[in-house]
Protein backbone atom coordinates (compact mmCIF):
# COMPACT_ATOMS: atom_id res chain seq x y z
CA UNK A 1 0.00 0.00 0.00
CA UNK A 2 2.60 2.32 1.27
CA UNK A 3 4.60 1.58 -2.09
CA UNK A 4 1.55 2.66 -3.98
CA UNK A 5 0.62 6.25 -2.84
CA UNK A 6 5.08 6.80 -3.13
CA UNK A 7 4.45 5.80 -6.65
CA UNK A 8 1.19 7.88 -7.43
CA UNK A 9 3.22 10.86 -5.68
CA UNK A 10 5.96 10.26 -7.85
CA UNK A 11 3.99 10.45 -10.73
CA UNK A 12 2.20 13.63 -9.25
CA UNK A 13 5.22 15.15 -8.85
CA UNK A 14 6.34 13.95 -12.26
CA UNK A 15 3.09 15.83 -13.85
CA UNK A 16 3.68 18.82 -12.12
CA UNK A 17 6.95 19.37 -13.12
CA UNK A 18 5.99 18.84 -17.08
CA UNK A 19 3.24 21.30 -16.53
CA UNK A 20 5.78 23.73 -15.29
CA UNK A 21 7.76 22.85 -18.77
CA UNK A 22 4.51 23.81 -20.37
CA UNK A 23 3.94 26.67 -18.89
CA UNK A 24 7.13 28.17 -19.80
CA UNK A 25 6.70 26.99 -23.00
CA UNK A 26 3.56 29.25 -23.37
CA UNK A 27 5.42 32.34 -21.83
CA UNK A 28 8.15 32.07 -24.44
CA UNK A 29 4.70 31.91 -27.16
CA UNK A 30 4.11 35.10 -25.35
CA UNK A 31 7.27 36.62 -25.65
CA UNK A 32 7.12 36.64 -29.08
CA UNK A 33 3.88 37.95 -29.58
CA UNK A 34 4.02 42.27 -29.93
CA UNK A 35 1.75 43.78 -27.48
CA UNK A 36 0.66 47.54 -28.40
CA UNK A 37 1.59 50.33 -26.10
CA UNK A 38 -1.13 51.75 -24.42
CA UNK A 39 -1.83 55.27 -22.35
CA UNK A 40 1.12 57.01 -23.84
CA UNK A 41 -0.69 60.11 -22.54
CA UNK A 42 -3.59 60.52 -20.08
CA UNK A 43 -5.97 62.30 -22.79
CA UNK A 44 -6.33 63.15 -26.67
CA UNK A 45 -4.52 66.47 -25.95
CA UNK A 46 -0.91 67.05 -24.21
CA UNK A 47 -2.15 70.33 -23.22
CA UNK A 48 -3.63 72.61 -26.35
CA UNK A 49 -1.96 70.95 -29.25
CA UNK A 50 -3.46 67.18 -30.16
CA UNK A 51 -1.82 63.96 -28.42
CA UNK A 52 -1.23 60.38 -30.42
CA UNK A 53 -4.23 59.15 -27.98
CA UNK A 54 -7.50 58.53 -29.65
CA UNK A 55 -11.13 58.18 -28.30
CA UNK A 56 -12.01 54.54 -28.62
CA UNK A 57 -14.75 52.90 -30.91
CA UNK A 58 -18.35 54.13 -30.79
CA UNK A 59 -17.73 56.45 -27.60
CA UNK A 60 -17.82 60.59 -27.52
CA UNK A 61 -15.88 62.21 -25.93
CA UNK A 62 -17.17 66.28 -24.61
CA UNK A 63 -14.19 68.67 -24.01
CA UNK A 64 -15.09 71.84 -22.09
CA UNK A 65 -11.59 74.26 -22.53
CA UNK A 66 -11.33 77.61 -21.14
CA UNK A 67 -8.20 79.94 -21.02
CA UNK A 68 -8.61 82.77 -18.78
CA UNK A 69 -7.02 86.98 -19.33
CA UNK A 70 -3.44 87.48 -19.03
CA UNK A 71 -1.84 87.58 -15.48
CA UNK A 72 -0.10 90.67 -16.41
CA UNK A 73 -3.78 92.40 -17.27
CA UNK A 74 -4.78 92.94 -13.28
CA UNK A 75 -3.45 92.55 -9.61
CA UNK A 76 -4.15 88.68 -9.44
CA UNK A 77 -6.92 89.57 -6.78
CA UNK A 78 -8.80 92.34 -8.66
CA UNK A 79 -9.74 89.44 -11.90
CA UNK A 80 -9.34 86.33 -9.40
CA UNK A 81 -6.40 85.51 -12.12
CA UNK A 82 -7.73 86.60 -14.95
CA UNK A 83 -11.06 84.20 -14.45
CA UNK A 84 -12.97 87.26 -15.86
CA UNK A 85 -11.78 87.58 -18.77
CA UNK A 86 -12.59 83.98 -19.75
CA UNK A 87 -12.42 82.53 -23.24
CA UNK A 88 -14.24 79.13 -23.87
CA UNK A 89 -14.01 76.12 -26.69
CA UNK A 90 -16.70 73.35 -26.87
CA UNK A 91 -15.61 70.29 -28.70
CA UNK A 92 -16.62 66.84 -29.47
CA UNK A 93 -14.39 63.73 -30.27
CA UNK A 94 -16.16 60.80 -31.62
CA UNK A 95 -14.46 57.76 -31.86
CA UNK A 96 -15.37 56.27 -35.61
CA UNK A 97 -13.40 53.07 -34.84
CA UNK A 98 -10.47 52.48 -32.87
CA UNK A 99 -8.06 54.38 -35.55
CA UNK A 100 -10.27 57.33 -36.62
CA UNK A 101 -11.71 60.14 -34.71
CA UNK A 102 -13.59 62.63 -35.61
CA UNK A 103 -14.15 65.64 -34.12
CA UNK A 104 -15.95 69.64 -34.03
CA UNK A 105 -15.36 72.18 -31.60
CA UNK A 106 -16.53 76.18 -31.34
CA UNK A 107 -14.21 78.21 -29.95
CA UNK A 108 -15.14 82.03 -28.54
CA UNK A 109 -11.82 83.58 -29.76
CA UNK A 110 -12.44 84.71 -33.49
CA UNK A 111 -16.03 82.99 -33.26
CA UNK A 112 -14.16 80.18 -34.90
CA UNK A 113 -16.17 76.52 -35.52
CA UNK A 114 -13.12 73.70 -36.67
CA UNK A 115 -13.93 70.33 -37.90
CA UNK A 116 -10.88 67.63 -37.75
CA UNK A 117 -9.48 64.42 -37.67
CA UNK A 118 -7.14 62.21 -36.17
CA UNK A 119 -6.02 58.64 -37.69
CA UNK A 120 -3.62 56.32 -36.23
CA UNK A 121 -1.36 55.54 -38.22
CA UNK A 122 1.15 53.30 -36.55
CA UNK A 123 0.86 52.18 -32.80
CA UNK A 124 3.90 51.32 -30.34
CA UNK A 125 4.14 48.23 -29.56
CA UNK A 126 6.31 45.77 -26.91
CA UNK A 127 7.71 42.31 -26.38
CA UNK A 128 7.38 40.94 -29.95
CA UNK A 129 10.32 40.24 -31.66
CA UNK A 130 9.78 43.09 -34.05
CA UNK A 131 8.32 46.11 -32.36
CA UNK A 132 7.32 49.68 -33.12
CA UNK A 133 9.50 51.91 -31.39
CA UNK A 134 7.42 54.86 -32.23
CA UNK A 135 3.35 55.88 -32.48
CA UNK A 136 2.57 58.13 -35.46
CA UNK A 137 -0.54 59.63 -36.28
CA UNK A 138 -1.70 62.05 -38.73
CA UNK A 139 -4.59 65.36 -37.30
CA UNK A 140 -5.99 67.83 -39.71
CA UNK A 141 -8.41 70.56 -38.74
CA UNK A 142 -10.57 73.08 -41.05
CA UNK A 143 -11.56 75.97 -39.08
CA UNK A 144 -14.06 78.33 -40.08
CA UNK A 145 -14.10 82.52 -38.78
CA UNK A 146 -17.38 83.59 -38.36
CA UNK A 147 -16.84 86.70 -36.98
CA UNK A 148 -17.95 89.49 -39.26
CA UNK A 149 -15.69 90.65 -41.96
CA UNK A 150 -14.16 94.27 -41.40
CA UNK A 151 -14.86 95.81 -44.37
CA UNK A 152 -17.93 94.98 -45.37
CA UNK A 153 -17.94 96.90 -48.33
CA UNK A 154 -15.07 94.99 -49.89
CA UNK A 155 -15.49 92.09 -52.60
CA UNK A 156 -15.34 89.16 -49.36
CA UNK A 157 -14.71 86.36 -50.08
CA UNK A 158 -16.03 82.40 -48.25
CA UNK A 159 -12.46 81.23 -48.58
CA UNK A 160 -11.09 84.03 -46.41
CA UNK A 161 -12.87 82.14 -43.22
CA UNK A 162 -10.77 78.78 -43.93
CA UNK A 163 -7.84 77.75 -41.79
CA UNK A 164 -5.98 74.58 -41.73
CA UNK A 165 -3.81 72.60 -39.82
CA UNK A 166 -1.59 68.78 -40.99
CA UNK A 167 0.44 67.39 -38.32
CA UNK A 168 2.36 64.72 -38.14
CA UNK A 169 2.42 62.90 -34.89
CA UNK A 170 5.24 61.31 -33.82
CA UNK A 171 5.35 59.76 -29.66
CA UNK A 172 6.76 57.33 -28.15
CA UNK A 173 6.35 56.25 -24.55
CA UNK A 174 9.54 55.62 -22.75
CA UNK A 175 8.30 53.99 -19.73
CA UNK A 176 5.76 54.36 -17.13
CA UNK A 177 6.97 57.74 -16.17
CA UNK A 178 8.14 59.45 -19.07
CA UNK A 179 6.62 60.18 -22.83
CA UNK A 180 7.81 62.42 -25.46
CA UNK A 181 6.35 63.25 -28.59
CA UNK A 182 7.59 65.44 -31.78
CA UNK A 183 4.82 67.26 -33.97
CA UNK A 184 5.56 68.88 -37.06
CA UNK A 185 2.89 71.23 -37.84
CA UNK A 186 1.66 73.20 -41.22
CA UNK A 187 -0.80 75.80 -40.57
CA UNK A 188 -2.24 77.30 -43.29
CA UNK A 189 -4.45 80.42 -43.74
CA UNK A 190 -6.13 81.25 -46.33
CA UNK A 191 -6.41 85.16 -45.97
CA UNK A 192 -3.04 87.16 -44.28
CA UNK A 193 -2.78 90.78 -43.49
CA UNK A 194 0.30 91.48 -45.43
CA UNK A 195 2.25 90.31 -48.48
CA UNK A 196 5.54 89.83 -46.36
CA UNK A 197 3.29 87.36 -44.28
CA UNK A 198 3.24 84.03 -45.41
CA UNK A 199 0.06 81.97 -45.50
CA UNK A 200 1.49 78.44 -44.31
CA UNK A 201 3.18 78.68 -41.42
CA UNK A 202 5.37 75.85 -39.91
CA UNK A 203 6.29 74.63 -37.00
CA UNK A 204 8.11 71.25 -34.84
CA UNK A 205 5.84 71.20 -32.18
CA UNK A 206 8.04 69.47 -29.06
CA UNK A 207 5.42 68.06 -26.20
CA UNK A 208 6.79 65.82 -23.19
CA UNK A 209 4.59 64.00 -19.76
CA UNK A 210 5.90 62.78 -17.07
CA UNK A 211 4.30 60.74 -14.13
CA UNK A 212 4.20 62.02 -10.96
CA UNK A 213 1.88 60.29 -8.83
CA UNK A 214 -0.46 57.34 -9.90
CA UNK A 215 -3.15 60.01 -10.86
CA UNK A 216 -1.27 63.23 -11.94
CA UNK A 217 1.30 64.09 -14.49
CA UNK A 218 3.37 66.99 -15.15
CA UNK A 219 3.16 68.12 -19.10
CA UNK A 220 5.31 70.32 -21.30
CA UNK A 221 4.44 71.85 -24.84
CA UNK A 222 6.28 73.89 -26.91
CA UNK A 223 5.59 74.76 -30.71
CA UNK A 224 8.53 77.10 -32.13
CA UNK A 225 7.10 78.24 -35.36
CA UNK A 226 10.41 77.88 -39.00
CA UNK A 227 9.24 80.97 -40.84
CA UNK A 228 6.97 83.95 -40.51
CA UNK A 229 8.44 84.60 -37.00
CA UNK A 230 8.25 89.05 -38.49
CA UNK A 231 4.54 88.30 -38.91
CA UNK A 232 2.98 91.61 -36.84
CA UNK A 233 -0.46 91.47 -33.83
CA UNK A 234 -2.49 94.04 -34.38
CA UNK A 235 -0.62 95.09 -31.59
CA UNK A 236 2.24 96.07 -33.98
CA UNK A 237 4.34 93.29 -31.91
CA UNK A 238 5.76 90.41 -33.23
CA UNK A 239 4.19 87.08 -32.64
CA UNK A 240 4.96 84.90 -30.22
CA UNK A 241 5.75 80.72 -30.00
CA UNK A 242 3.43 79.24 -27.99
CA UNK A 243 4.61 77.42 -24.74
CA UNK A 244 2.80 75.75 -22.19
CA UNK A 245 3.07 73.43 -18.54
CA UNK A 246 0.55 72.23 -16.83
CA UNK A 247 -1.11 69.10 -14.85
CA UNK A 248 -3.35 66.07 -15.85
CA UNK A 249 -5.69 65.13 -13.00
CA UNK A 250 -7.30 61.63 -13.30
CA UNK A 251 -10.83 61.30 -11.57
CA UNK A 252 -12.79 58.29 -12.26
CA UNK A 253 -14.19 59.20 -15.54
CA UNK A 254 -12.83 62.65 -16.01
CA UNK A 255 -9.64 63.92 -16.81
CA UNK A 256 -9.02 67.48 -15.65
CA UNK A 257 -6.19 69.50 -17.22
CA UNK A 258 -4.95 72.42 -15.63
CA UNK A 259 -2.44 74.73 -17.43
CA UNK A 260 -0.46 78.12 -17.45
CA UNK A 261 0.14 79.09 -21.36
CA UNK A 262 1.01 82.79 -23.13
CA UNK A 263 -1.82 81.39 -25.84
CA UNK A 264 -5.60 82.37 -25.97
CA UNK A 265 -6.21 80.20 -29.08
CA UNK A 266 -7.43 76.54 -28.02
CA UNK A 267 -6.80 75.51 -31.93
CA UNK A 268 -3.79 74.47 -33.38
CA UNK A 269 -3.89 77.67 -36.18
CA UNK A 270 -4.68 80.05 -33.48
CA UNK A 271 -2.02 78.98 -30.69
CA UNK A 272 1.07 78.15 -33.11
CA UNK A 273 0.80 81.06 -35.83
CA UNK A 274 -1.31 83.60 -33.54
CA UNK A 275 0.07 83.51 -29.95
CA UNK A 276 0.38 87.29 -28.62
CA UNK A 277 1.02 86.68 -24.89
CA UNK A 278 4.74 85.95 -23.52
CA UNK A 279 6.44 84.53 -21.01
CA UNK A 280 9.02 87.11 -19.91
CA UNK A 281 6.44 89.71 -18.98
CA UNK A 282 3.64 87.54 -17.23
CA UNK A 283 1.87 87.69 -19.81
CA UNK A 284 0.40 84.15 -19.19
CA UNK A 285 -3.34 82.67 -19.11
CA UNK A 286 -4.53 80.43 -16.59
CA UNK A 287 -6.08 77.42 -18.43
CA UNK A 288 -7.84 74.33 -17.70
CA UNK A 289 -9.53 70.95 -19.72
CA UNK A 290 -12.32 68.95 -19.00
CA UNK A 291 -13.10 65.92 -20.34
CA UNK A 292 -15.90 63.32 -20.16
CA UNK A 293 -16.05 60.53 -22.12
CA UNK A 294 -19.72 58.47 -22.68
CA UNK A 295 -20.06 55.49 -24.26
CA UNK A 296 -22.36 54.15 -26.99
CA UNK A 297 -20.83 50.58 -27.91
CA UNK A 298 -23.70 48.28 -26.77
CA UNK A 299 -21.74 45.18 -26.94
CA UNK A 300 -19.04 46.73 -24.06
CA UNK A 301 -21.88 48.37 -21.78
CA UNK A 302 -23.86 45.16 -21.67
CA UNK A 303 -20.75 43.17 -20.10
CA UNK B 1 -15.50 50.41 -43.41
CA UNK B 2 -16.76 52.44 -47.07
CA UNK B 3 -18.29 54.92 -44.99
CA UNK B 4 -14.81 55.77 -43.00
CA UNK B 5 -13.22 55.79 -46.34
CA UNK B 6 -15.61 58.01 -48.31
CA UNK B 7 -15.64 60.57 -45.06
CA UNK B 8 -11.88 60.64 -45.01
CA UNK B 9 -11.82 61.25 -48.55
CA UNK B 10 -14.41 64.21 -48.98
CA UNK B 11 -12.36 65.42 -45.64
CA UNK B 12 -9.45 65.40 -47.70
CA UNK B 13 -10.99 66.76 -50.66
CA UNK B 14 -12.17 70.23 -48.61
CA UNK B 15 -8.62 70.71 -47.46
CA UNK B 16 -7.01 70.20 -50.55
CA UNK B 17 -9.49 72.63 -52.54
CA UNK B 18 -10.01 74.95 -50.06
CA UNK B 19 -6.43 76.09 -49.57
CA UNK B 20 -5.53 79.56 -50.91
CA UNK B 21 -2.95 81.96 -50.40
CA UNK B 22 -4.47 85.20 -50.47
CA UNK B 23 -2.68 88.75 -49.07
CA UNK B 24 -5.43 91.40 -47.29
CA UNK B 25 -3.00 94.08 -48.37
CA UNK B 26 -2.99 92.62 -52.42
CA UNK B 27 -6.42 91.36 -52.38
CA UNK B 28 -7.67 94.94 -51.52
CA UNK B 29 -5.53 97.71 -51.83
CA UNK B 30 -7.77 100.71 -51.36
CA UNK B 31 -9.04 99.23 -48.60
CA UNK B 32 -9.54 101.19 -45.34
CA UNK B 33 -7.90 98.23 -43.41
CA UNK B 34 -5.22 98.54 -45.88
CA UNK B 35 -2.16 98.68 -43.60
CA UNK B 36 0.99 98.53 -45.83
CA UNK B 37 1.89 101.92 -46.63
CA UNK B 38 4.68 101.12 -48.94
CA UNK B 39 2.19 99.21 -51.68
CA UNK B 40 2.62 100.92 -54.63
CA UNK B 41 -0.85 101.13 -56.08
CA UNK B 42 -2.56 102.19 -58.83
CA UNK B 43 -4.97 104.97 -59.46
CA UNK B 44 -7.73 102.74 -59.87
CA UNK B 45 -6.63 100.46 -56.76
CA UNK B 46 -6.27 102.90 -54.22
CA UNK B 47 -4.89 106.65 -54.76
CA UNK B 48 -8.79 107.37 -56.23
CA UNK B 49 -9.64 106.50 -52.92
CA UNK B 50 -7.59 108.22 -51.03
CA UNK B 51 -7.84 111.65 -53.36
CA UNK B 52 -11.35 111.15 -53.71
CA UNK B 53 -11.60 111.14 -49.80
CA UNK B 54 -8.62 113.89 -49.22
CA UNK B 55 -9.23 116.50 -51.83
CA UNK B 56 -12.17 115.93 -54.47
CA UNK B 57 -14.91 115.72 -51.30
CA UNK B 58 -18.14 118.03 -52.47
CA UNK B 59 -17.41 121.90 -52.46
CA UNK B 60 -13.32 121.29 -52.99
CA UNK B 61 -11.28 120.12 -55.45
CA UNK B 62 -13.90 118.13 -57.12
CA UNK B 63 -16.01 119.60 -60.79
CA UNK B 64 -17.21 122.76 -60.29
CA UNK B 65 -15.44 123.09 -56.95
CA UNK B 66 -11.93 125.07 -56.44
CA UNK B 67 -9.24 124.89 -58.91
CA UNK B 68 -7.25 122.42 -60.16
CA UNK B 69 -10.08 119.90 -60.11
CA UNK B 70 -8.94 116.41 -59.48
CA UNK B 71 -12.08 114.43 -59.86
CA UNK B 72 -10.42 112.07 -62.31
CA UNK B 73 -6.97 110.67 -63.74
CA UNK B 74 -6.09 112.72 -66.44
CA UNK B 75 -6.98 115.78 -64.23
CA UNK B 76 -5.08 114.45 -61.11
CA UNK B 77 -2.34 113.37 -63.63
CA UNK B 78 -2.23 117.07 -64.69
CA UNK B 79 -2.07 118.60 -61.15
CA UNK B 80 0.94 116.11 -59.84
CA UNK B 81 2.99 118.99 -59.17
CA UNK B 82 0.86 121.12 -57.60
CA UNK B 83 -0.15 117.39 -55.66
CA UNK B 84 3.55 116.95 -54.62
CA UNK B 85 4.01 120.38 -53.21
CA UNK B 86 0.87 121.05 -51.07
CA UNK B 87 0.29 117.46 -50.23
CA UNK B 88 3.60 116.01 -49.83
CA UNK B 89 5.86 118.66 -49.28
CA UNK B 90 4.29 121.26 -47.63
CA UNK B 91 1.27 118.73 -45.58
CA UNK B 92 -0.62 121.47 -45.48
CA UNK B 93 -3.39 120.04 -47.87
CA UNK B 94 -6.24 119.08 -47.03
CA UNK B 95 -5.35 122.24 -44.68
CA UNK B 96 -4.70 122.58 -42.26
CA UNK B 97 -2.25 119.71 -41.46
CA UNK B 98 -2.56 117.19 -44.48
CA UNK B 99 -2.96 113.89 -45.26
CA UNK B 100 -1.91 110.81 -43.03
CA UNK B 101 1.59 109.65 -42.85
CA UNK B 102 0.65 106.13 -44.64
CA UNK B 103 -1.53 108.14 -47.76
CA UNK B 104 1.24 110.70 -48.16
CA UNK B 105 3.75 107.54 -48.54
CA UNK B 106 1.32 105.92 -51.02
CA UNK B 107 0.72 109.14 -53.10
CA UNK B 108 4.09 109.93 -52.90
CA UNK B 109 5.30 106.03 -54.29
CA UNK B 110 2.46 106.37 -57.07
CA UNK B 111 3.90 109.68 -58.14
CA UNK B 112 7.76 108.45 -58.57
CA UNK B 113 6.18 105.18 -60.56
CA UNK B 114 5.05 107.42 -62.85
CA UNK B 115 1.57 107.34 -61.98
CA UNK B 116 0.07 104.32 -63.46
CA UNK B 117 -3.87 104.28 -63.84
Amino acid sequence: MKKNILFITMLLMVNFVWAQDDLLDMLKDENTKSNPVLATFKGTRIITGQSNENISKKHLNFLILHRFGELKDDAWYYSLLGIDAATVRLAFDYGVTDKLMIGVGRSSVAKIYDFNVKYKLLQQTTGGKKNSPLAISYYGNMGLNTTTFSDLTRNNFFTSRLNFCNQLILARKFNDKVSIQITPTMVHRNLVAKTSDPNSVFALGLGGSFKITRSTRFNIEYYPRLNGRDELASNGKTFNDYLAVGFDIETGGHVFQLMFSNSTYMYEQGFVAQTTGSWSDLGIRLGFNLSRTFSFDNETKHK
Amino acid sequence: MKKVLYSTLLFGFIVLTGCYYDKEDKLYPNSTNNTDCNAVLTYDTGIKTIIDANCASSGCHNSGGTSPDLSNYSLVKASATKITLRAITQKNMPAPSGMSSCNITKLDNWIKAGMPQ
